[in-house]
């Protein structure tokens, strides 16, 4: 998901951010792990080792689908104006927008 | 993914997180009797077949953070108390106190050793190898490899190499003031319709970034990657 939505998410002029609650030692092994080389990486990754990111959108410590306490996976859109527009927060693990459905709601802002 | 109606959640988890907030306690024993009554450990169990994820309406995890920052702001008072918790509490509170301990100056190596190598449960042993890091323990490779082989989960082997391929290096000062000073206030203040929430965050990259780097220039989608590894 995360390579398609970066290269659609540049076409429509949107920055991509991922939010990585760990520190560097684990985030360079979530980017291999996600198809990305550590110097290929065409998306900024925030490293929220602190978990305070996390915490102030509303995901931190509500996952533990293998060991750890770890981030409800969710989607936010902010517009240019700095407006939270939309946003998706996982009820399951596998639940994710569709990258189309990322595309037509940065269509509409 | 329907989009739902956050507004009325949002509301109850605000006012939820300034009444938790005040109730924190200012000891680090009563911290951990508190976080041990108001972080339910059996708050995983959704109806239905998950047990991995918190109910959407859950508010438990708010307490965890709020206790793990507390404890973080008092410092060393805080070590003692969650060595005995790490040593002897529940399993809830080994898992809080091996996780919190990585990011408190002046913890002794050999409590996380034993608990990484003789924890029945996997989180622990998971934070506690991951504390040993965060604390800059040298030498790491020869403390943390012999326990691969009788390692059964993926996940604390994974942090056991993590751990080892920091050399040595603690977590950054700027991490732990980044919890220390983070405001309460701001717990789960993402709300559509407003101002996204905008802390300067650090990047694998090594820049800082912030949302307000694109304001007038892009949308940005913000992504929180499952946060696992």
């Amino acid at each position: 998901m995360r390579q398609k939505l970066a290269s659609r998410s540049s076409d429509l002029k949107a920055q991509l951010i991922g939010v990585d609650p760990h520190e560097k030692w684990s985030g360079k092994h979530l980017l291999k792990r996600v198809g990305y080389a550590e110097d290929a990486v065409k998306f900024p990754l925030i490293l929220d080792a602190a978990q305070t990111l996390s915490a102030t959108y509303g995901v931190a410590h509500q996952m533990r689908i293998h060991t750890e306490e770890s981030n409800r996976p969710a989607t936010f859109i902010i517009d240019k104006e700095g407006i939270l527009r939309q946003e998706w927060r996982a009820k399951t693990y596998s639940d994710r927008p569709a990258v189309g459905q990322i595309v037509e709601a940065l269509k509409k802002l | 993914m329907k989009e739902q109606l956050m507004l009325p959640r949002h509301l109850i988890s605000l006012s939820l997180a300034f009444t938790c907030y005040a109730e924190v306690p200012d000891k680090p024993e009563d911290v951990i009797a508190w976080v041990g009554q108001h972080w339910d450990q059996k708050g995983w169990q959704l109806k239905g077949s998950q047990n991995y994820m918190r109910n959407v309406d859950d508010t438990g995890w708010q307490n965890r953070i709020l206790a793990m920052q507390k404890l973080v702001q008092l410092g060393q008072p805080s070590v003692e108390p969650l060595l005995e918790a790490l040593k002897s509490g529940p399993t809830g509170m080994r898992i809080f106190a091996a996780q919190t301990l990585g990011y408190l100056p002046g913890v002794p190596a050999d409590p996380l050793i034993e608990a990484a190598s003789k924890d029945k449960h996997p989180a622990v042993r998971l934070y506690a190898v991951d504390s040993l890091g965060m604390a800059g323990v040298k030498n790491l490779k020869q403390v943390l490899e012999p326990l691969l082989p009788k390692e059964k989960k993926g996940d604390v082997k994974s942090h056991i190499a993590y751990a080892i391929e920091r050399e040595g290096t603690p977590v950054s000062s700027a991490v732990v003031n980044q919890l220390k000073t983070w405001n309460p206030q701001m717990m789960n203040s993402a709300v559509i319709g407003k101002p996204a929430p905008d802390i300067a965050m650090p990047t694998f990259g090594g820049e800082t970034i912030r949302l307000s780097d694109f304001r007038g220039k892009k949308a940005v989608v913000l992504v929180f990657i499952y946060g696992d590894t």
